[in-house]
C-alpha cells in the first residue's frame, strides 16, 4: 500500500517535472512542424497567398528534380566530413588539455574563442583568408606549391566549408568531452596503470567505455547540427559556386522564403525531418551496441 | 539502469497519452490552418474595401493610427529626408499619430519582408528592390495608388518618364512608385594614372575614344606597369550578387539578358556575348579584374578605376590618395547608362491599407521628391538637373557633378536594373551556369550563355 | 614510481604536443587578431593588402561612431538580460525535465524522450514561418516575449533537457537512495542530492545556453521587426552598412569586438565552475 502510493507520487513528480517543457514542445515546435507537414501537401506561392491543395505532387516533383539529389548529395558529404572531424577533434583536445596546467587553460580559451565569435565575423574573416590572393595561398606558394580557388572550385568549395565549421564547433565538442571526462574516475585511470596498462590501452579500455554516453550525445547533436548547418552557408558560399556548397536546409531557404514556393519547401523539410529522424533513431538502436551507460 | 516493461494497466496510460497528443496535435493543425488559409479571402476583402480612398467619413475618427514603414537603410540622409517626409504626414493627415520605422539590412531584407507576407502580416508602407519587385507588383496584394496620386493638387505623374513607371504597371493600376535613380559613376585613381604615366579617362574622352575598348586596354596597361593591383573592379559585385551587374556593359553593347516582356532570352545573343567576353578577358587574360572570391575595394589604393553607385563617394571621403570621376565609358550603341530605380509600396493586407498609400505618395510630391536628391537623383525629369543637384551636399563638386552625374541622368537611353516577373528564379539559374561555367579558368563563353538560355528558357515562357 | 626515463620521454612527448596545439589555437586566433586589428583601422584600409596587424595610427573613431550609429548600449542591453533570462530558464526547465526522464518512472516516459527530440531535427529556418505566424497570433511580435519564452520551453531547451538526462543517468542511483533513507521526498531528492551533483553539467548547460542566445540571429531578425531599439547584437553587428547593404567592415569589426568579450568572460568564469563543480560535486567516490 505504502508502496503504491510512493510509486504515484512518484509518477505525479515525474509528469510535473517534464510538464513545462513538453508544454513548451507542444506549442513551440510540434504546432510548427504539423503545420509544416501539412504546407507540404499545397502548392502555396507566398507572395500572391495562394494555397492549393495538390496532393503529392511536391513530392513528385522532387524526385523528378536532380538539383534535389545534388543537394542531398552534398548535405551527406558535409555530414560524413563534418561530424568524425569534430567528434575526434574535441575528444582529441580534450585529452590532451584535460589538465590543470596554465597552459591547458589557456589553450582551452584559444581552442574555445571560435565559438564564441560571431559566426559572421568568423566567417568574414575566413573568407579573406581563404581568396585567391589570400594569406594560405601565399603560403602554398611560399612552400612551392600552386594555389588553390579554395571556395570556387567544385571538391574544394565543400572542403573548406566543412573545414570552416569544424574549427567553427571544434571548441563545443571539447568542452563537452572536458565535462565528461570529470566523470571518469581517477583512481580506475590510475588502477589501470598500476596494472601495466600503457596510457594508450587505458584510454581505450577505460575512459573510451566511460564517457560513451556523452560520445554518443555529441555524436547525435553533431550530426542534428550538421543537417541544419544554414547560416555558415548563406555567409559564406551562398551555397556557390553553382550549388556545389547548398546543403537541404539552405536549400529548404532559398526555395521558401528566396524562390516563394513555401508548399515545396514544406515538403523538401518534411524530407530532411524524415531523414535526420530516421538518422536519429538508427543512431540509438546502435547505441546499444557500443554505449555502456552504467548501473 | 532498470528498464523494466510497462505493466499492463501502464500501458492503458500509454495509450490514453497517445490519444491526447494525437489531441493536440490535431489541435495545433487546425490553428495553423485556420491562420494560413485566411491569406486568400482577406486579400479579396481588401481589394473591395479599398478599391478607391475613402476620405470622406462623417464623423472625425480618432488620431491613434501607427503605421509601419519597412526599409533596408535608414541612416544619415536618408533618415534625414524621410524624417521631413513623416513631419510633414503627420502635420497634414489627422489620423495618423506615428510612422513606425523598421529597417532590415538588405541582403536579408526581402527575406523578412516574404516572412511577413507568408503570415499575412505585411507592414502598410515599405520599399521593393527594381529587380525582384516586379514580383510583387503582379501578386495583387499592393494597393492602386493612381486614387491616391488624383487626391494630391500638383503631384504631376506625368514627370516620371514613362519607361520609369513601366515596371510598377500591373495592368490599369500603378501599385508602386519608383523612389532612386541609383546611377554609376567611373572613379579612378589619379596617383596610380600618375604612377603608369598612361592618361587619364578625362583624357581618352576628349579624344572621342573613352569606350570598354580602351578602358579594358588602360587597365591592363595598369597592372603591367604594376602601378595597381587591378585595373578596374565593378563595385556593385560581379561574382556575388551575381551576373546582374554586368547590365553596366551590356547597356552600351545593346546587350540584354532577356526580351523586355521577359518572354525570350538574349544571353545568347551575339551583343550580350561579345561584352560578357570582353570581362571574361579582362579578369582571366589580362588579370585586370579581381576574380572570383577576391575581396576588393577600390577606397584601399590598389585600384585604378571602378564603376560605382554615385553615393560610394562617401566612402572616399578621407582616403589617403587622389581621384577623380567621370561617366562610364560607352559601347557600340553609345553611352548607355543603367539605372537602378526601387519602388514605395502599400500593401492592402496591413492594417491600414489607405493610410499607408497616402503615405507612399506624400514621400513623391515634387517638393518631397527634391528633398530626396541627398540621396540619388530623384526619378523625376524636373529635378535631374544641375540646380538642384548643387543644392544638396552630393559629395562631388558642381564641375563632377555636371561630368559625371548628370549626363547619366539626361541621357538619351538608359537601361533600368534587369527585372522579371520569375526573377528570383531566373537570376538563380542563372547564376547556377555563371558561376559553373563562366567564371572559371577555362570558360567557352559563347556556350556557357547558350547554356544560360537553356537553363531559363523554361521560365521565360511563363 | 615511475622511471626517471619514462617520465622524461612522457614529458618530450607532452611539449610536442602543446607546441603542435599551441600553433593550431594560434591559427584559430588569427581571425580574432584581425577582428580586434581592423576594427582600429579606418574603412578604407581594411583591404590592403598585406595587412597592418597593429595599425599605425590606432583609430579609435569606429567605438565612437558605431554607438552613434545606433542605439548600441541599449541592444548591448538586451542581449545581455535575454541571455540572463535564457540561461535561468533553460537550467530550471532543463534540469526538472531531464531528470524526469532519467530518474523518475512515469507512464509514458519512454515515449517522451523521442518525442522531445524531434525538436532538435527541425532547423530554426524551416518553421520560421509558422513560428512567426503563432507568435504574430500570439501579439508577441515587436517585443522580447519570442526570444525569451521560445527558447526557455520550445526546441533550444530540449538539447539542455537531453544533456542533463545523459548526466543524471550516470549518477549511481545508490546517492540518491541514501538521500531517500534520510527522509527526502522526491523534490527534496532533486533539489538537495541530484541538482548539487549536476553542477557541472548545469555549468556547462549555462554556458551553451547563454551562447546559444547571444548568437542567435534568425529569430530576433524576424521577431523584432527591424525596432532598432529591440535588436540583439548579432543582428546589430549586422546593420553597419551602405544602402546597398555593403557591410562598413571597421563598424563591424568594432562592435563585434566589444561583442565577444562578454562572452569570453562568462567562459572562463564557467569553465573555473564546471573545474570546482566537479572538486566538490563527490562524483569522484
Amino acid at each position: 500500500m505504502k508502496l503504491m502510493t510512493l510509486r504515484q507520487r512518484e509518477a505525479i513528480a515525474g509528469v510535473l517535472f517534464v510538464s513545462p517543457q513538453l508544454l513548451g514542445f507542444f506549442v513551440f515546435v510540434l504546432g510548427p512542424l504539423v503545420a509544416v507537414l501539412t504546407f507540404g501537401l499545397f502548392r502555396w506561392n507566398i507572395i500572391f497567398g495562394e494555397l492549393d491543395f495538390i496532393g503529392l505532387s511536391n513530392y513528385r516533383q522532387m524526385l523528378g528534380d536532380p538539383e534535389v539529389w545534388e543537394v542531398a548529395v552534398t548535405t551527406v558529404l558535409f555530414g560524413s566530413g563534418f561530424v568524425p572531424l569534430t567528434v575526434l577533434g574535441g575528444l582529441g583536445l580534450a585529452v590532451a588539455l584535460n589538465r590543470q596546467t596554465k597552459v591547458s587553460i589557456a589553450l582551452r580559451a584559444a581552442y574555445f574563442m571560435p565559438v564564441v565569435i560571431s559566426l559572421a565575423a568568423w566567417t568574414i574573416v575566413w573568407r579573406l583568408i581563404l581568396q585567391p590572393n589570400g594569406p594560405l595561398n601565399a603560403l602554398l606558394e611560399l612552400a612551392g606549391a600552386s594555389p588553390i580557388p579554395w571556395l570556387r572550385g567544385p571538391t574544394f568549395a565543400l572542403v573548406s566549408v566543412i573545414a570552416v565549421q569544424v574549427l567553427k564547433t571544434l571548441g563545443y565538442s571539447m568542452v563537452l568531452f572536458l565535462a565528461a571526462l570529470q566523470t571518469v574516475p581517477s583512481e580506475l585511470v590510475e588502477a589501470a596503470r598500476v596494472d601495466g596498462a600503457s596510457p594508450i590501452k587505458s584510454f581505450r579500455y577505460v575512459t573510451v567505455p566511460l564517457i560513451a554516453p556523452f560520445t554518443f550525445m555529441v555524436t547525435v547533436l553533431l550530426t542534428i547540427a550538421s543537417f541544419k548547418t544554414f547560416a555558415l552557408i548563406h555567409l559564406l558560399t551562398m551555397g556557390g559556386p553553382g550549388i556545389e556548397t547548398t546543403v537541404m536546409s539552405y536549400y529548404i531557404y532559398v526555395q521558401g522564403l528566396q524562390l516563394f514556393d513555401m508548399g515545396y519547401a514544406s515538403a523538401l523539410a518534411t524530407v530532411l525531418f524524415s531523414a535526420v529522424l530516421a538518422l536519429t533513431v538508427i543512431q540509438f538502436v546502435l547505441r546499444r551496441r557500443w554505449v555502456f551507460e552504467g548501473g | 539502469m532498470s528498464v523494466k516493461a510497462p505493466s499492463v494497466s501502464k500501458r492503458y496510460r500509454i495509450v490514453g497519452l497517445v490519444a491526447i497528443l494525437s489531441l493536440i496535435l490535431a489541435a495545433c493543425a487546425s490553428e495553423e490552418e485556420t491562420t494560413t488559409t485566411a491569406a486568400p479571402e482577406s486579400v479579396e476583402e481588401a481589394t473591395t474595401t479599398t478599391a478607391a480612398p475613402v476620405t470622406t467619413t462623417t464623423e472625425p475618427l480618432p488620431r491613434d493610427v501607427t503605421i509601419s514603414f519597412q526599409n533596408w537603410y535608414f541612416q544619415a540622409t536618408m533618415k534625414e529626408a524621410y524624417d521631413q517626409y513623416i513631419a510633414s504626414f503627420l502635420a497634414q493627415n489627422d489620423r495618423v499619430i506615428e510612422v513606425a520605422v523598421e529597417t532590415q539590412p538588405y541582403p536579408r531584407y526581402h527575406d523578412v519582408l516574404n516572412v511577413k507576407l507568408t503570415a499575412n502580416q505585411p507592414p502598410e508602407v515599405s520599399w521593393i528592390n527594381a529587380s525582384v519587385g516586379p514580383q510583387y507588383v503582379t501578386s495583387g496584394r499592393l494597393v492602386n495608388l493612381l486614387p491616391y496620386i488624383e487626391q494630391v493638387e500638383g503631384f504631376n505623374l506625368d514627370d516620371f518618364p514613362e519607361d520609369a513607371l513601366r515596371p510598377w504597371m500591373h495592368g490599369d493600376e500603378l501599385v508602386a512608385l519608383p523612389f532612386t535613380n541609383a546611377n554609376n559613376v567611373l572613379y579612378f585613381n589619379t596617383e596610380i594614372f600618375a604612377a603608369a604615366g598612361i592618361p587619364i579617362p578625362l583624357e581618352l574622352q576628349e579624344q572621342g575614344n573613352w569606350t570598354w575598348e580602351s578602358l579594358k586596354d588602360i587597365a591592363k596597361q595598369l597592372v603591367d606597369s604594376g602601378a595597381a593591383e587591378y585595373g578596374f573592379y565593378f563595385n556593385n559585385g560581379l561574382y556575388t550578387p551575381g551576373w546582374r551587374n554586368l547590365i553596366e556593359i551590356y547597356a552600351p553593347y545593346g546587350a540584354r539578358p532577356w526580351s523586355l516582356d521577359g518572354k525570350q532570352c538574349l544571353f545568347d545573343s551575339p551583343e550580350t556575348i561579345e561584352a560578357t567576353q570582353l570581362v571574361w578577358d579582362m579578369v582571366f587574360v589580362d588579370a585586370a579584374h579581381p576574380g572570383p572570391s577576391v575581396a576588393a575595394d577600390f577606397a584601399a589604393g590598389n585600384i585604378g578605376m571602378t564603376l560605382a553607385r554615385q553615393n560610394y563617394v562617401g566612402r572616399l571621403r578621407e582616403v589617403p590618395f587622389g581621384w577623380d570621376v567621370t561617366v562610364a565609358p560607352d559601347g557600340p550603341a553609345g553611352y548607355v547608362p543603367s539605372l537602378a530605380q526601387n519602388g514605395i509600396v502599400a500593401w492592402k493586407d496591413s492594417e491600414n491599407p489607405d493610410l499607408g498609400a497616402q503615405f507612399v505618395v506624400h514621400t513623391l510630391t515634387p517638393e518631397n521628391a527634391a528633398i530626396f536628391s541627398i540621396n540619388t537623383p530623384s526619378p523625376r525629369r524636373s529635378l535631374q538637373n544641375l540646380e538642384t543637384l548643387t543644392q544638396f551636399p552630393t559629395g562631388f563638386t558642381d564641375e563632377q557633378l555636371e561630368r559625371a552625374v548628370i549626363p547619366s541622368l539626361q541621357a538619351e537611353s538608359f537601361e533600368l536594373e534587369y527585372y522579371h516577373p520569375q526573377y528570383a528564379a531566373v537570376d538563380r539559374e542563372a547564376k547556377v551556369v555563371f558561376d559553373r561555367q563562366v567564371w572559371v579558368e577555362d570558360a567557352n563563353v559563347p556556350e556557357a550563355m547558350a547554356a544560360v538560355c537553356s537553363n531559363i528558357d523554361p521560365l521565360m515562357t511563363r | 614510481m615511475r622511471s626517471p626515463l619514462t617520465a622524461n620521454r612522457l614529458s618530450t612527448g607532452r611539449i610536442a604536443l602543446v607546441v603542435i596545439l599551441s600553433i593550431g589555437g594560434l591559427i584559430l586566433l588569427l581571425p580574432l587578431v584581425w577582428m580586434v586589428s581592423s576594427s582600429l583601422k579606418p574603412e578604407f584600409d581594411i583591404f590592403v593588402f598585406p595587412p597592418e596587424i597593429i595599425p599605425e595610427p590606432l583609430f579609435w573613431d569606429n567605438y565612437r561612431e558605431i554607438f552613434v550609429r545606433a542605439p548600441l548600449a541599449r541592444q548591448y542591453f538586451n542581449s545581455i538580460y535575454i541571455g540572463v533570462l535564457n540561461v535561468a530558464g533553460t537550467v530550471a526547465v532543463s534540469a526538472m525535465a531531464g531528470y524526469s526522464l532519467a530518474k523518475l518512472r512515469f507512464p509514458g516516459r519512454f515515449l517522451v524522450l523521442p518525442l522531445l527530440l524531434c525538436a532538435l531535427l527541425l532547423p530554426t529556418e524551416v518553421i520560421i514561418v509558422p513560428l512567426y505566424a503563432l507568435m504574430s497570433r500570439f501579439g508577441w511580435i515587436g517585443t522580447h516575449l519570442p526570444l525569451i519564452v521560445e527558447p526557455v520551453f520550445g526546441a533550444p531547451a530540449v538539447v539542455g533537457t537531453f544533456l542533463m538526462r545523459q548526466f543524471f543517468l550516470s549518477i549511481p542511483t545508490e546517492i540518491e537512495d541514501a538521500g531517500r533513507v534520510d527522509g527526502l521526498g522526491t523534490l527534496g531528492v532533486f533539489l538537495r542530492v541530484a541538482l548539487p551533483l549536476a553542477r557541472p553539467a548545469l555549468a556547462t548547460l549555462a554556458l551553451l545556453t547563454f551562447l546559444a542566445s547571444w548568437n542567435a540571429f534568425l529569430e530576433p531578425l524576424v521577431f523584432t521587426a527591424g525596432n532598432k531599439e529591440l535588436l540583439t547584437l548579432p543582428v546589430a553587428l549586422d546593420q553597419y552598412t551602405d544602402v546597398d547593404g555593403t557591410p562598413f567592415y571597421a563598424l563591424q569589426m568594432a562592435s563585434t569586438t566589444l561583442s565577444i568579450l562578454p562572452v569570453l568572460m562568462v567562459f572562463l568564469l564557467a569553465q573555473r565552475q564546471i573545474i570546482e563543480g566537479i572538486a566538490r560535486s563527490g562524483l569522484k567516490g
